[in-house]
């Protein structure tokens, strides 16, 4: 079963305290952490997740956004963690506090679904959701995954 | 390989399981709606109108997950992991699962 921890280490989590970001200011700041493998556009990876997130906002509830992507450009996946303590208007109607940016190649499909589906499932636990809301560092954040997942 | 066949008789959850299949990456996998022979006799054939009694706490629909795993060594995980999205199949009348041999797959 996939986790989140095999795809991240504390160095792909940030704690943002920045709140007057926009939704496109912060998914900027997270594709701009981004370090690709691949020679990529970040203006037109922007905007593919722009467009994914009009069509229909990745906001899943409890103050969590998951934007993500699928490039044909890229061979791997990659995870940034977006910590906001104080939150930042996600969409029209919800304030998010963890974000977390995926962007995927095909080829890694079914890796893809099986993290999106796993996020789903482990970010619904109210009580795991409220500890990473509030964890104050990346290495804390970092720790209460590696717990949370080793269960 | 195997085809896990999982009867789940609480229809409201079954999203909640084919989650847990996508997290195992069990992507061939398809989905039934089903009835128990009870309760689809009680209801149309009024001799055994009175299991309907008998079966009570028992939803009468259920839904059959189909799924195609090459490793069947993960199963004891799905059935644990399922349990944190309340689908606990070691409680009464949550329904049941079994594997059984592929011979031969196609897939086109």
């Amino acid at each position: 079963m996939v986790k989140l921890i095999d795809f991240i280490d504390s160095n792909d989590i940030v704690l943002i305290k920045d709140t007057s970001f926009s939704q496109k200011g912060l998914l900027n700041n997270l594709l701009n952490q981004v370090k690709f493998q691949e020679n990529m556009d970040k203006k037109e990876v922007m905007k593919i997740l722009l467009a994914r997130e009009k069509e229909f906002s990745s906001y899943i509830d409890r103050g969590v956004a998951i934007p993500h992507c699928q490039l044909k450009e890229i061979k791997k996946i990659y995870v940034k963690v977006a910590i906001v303590p104080q939150g930042i208007l996600y969409d029209k109607k919800n304030k998010a506090y963890i974000i977390i940016l995926i962007l995927s190649s095909y080829a890694e499909n079914k890796k893809y679904l099986a993290l999106l589906a796993h996020l789903m499932r482990i970010f619904h636990h109210k009580e795991f959701t409220q500890k990473f809301k509030y964890a104050r560092s990346t290495q804390e954040i970092y720790a209460i995954i590696k717990s949370q997942e080793q269960i | 390989m195997k085809l896990l066949i999982m009867v789940l008789n609480y229809e409201e959850k079954i999203n909640d399981l084919l989650q847990v299949m996508l997290e195992f990456e069990l992507t061939d996998t398809f989905v039934l709606d089903g009835i128990g022979i009870e309760n689809k006799l009680a209801k149309e054939v009024p001799l055994f109108s009175s299991l309907l009694q008998a079966k009570a706490g028992i939803p009468p629909y259920n839904r059959i997950v189909f799924s195609i795993i090459s490793n069947e060594d993960i199963l004891p995980e799905l059935i644990e992991v399922l349990k944190d999205v309340d689908i606990d199949y070691s409680k009464q009348n949550t329904g049941f699962y079994f594997t059984i041999k592929i011979d031969n797959l196609f897939i086109t």
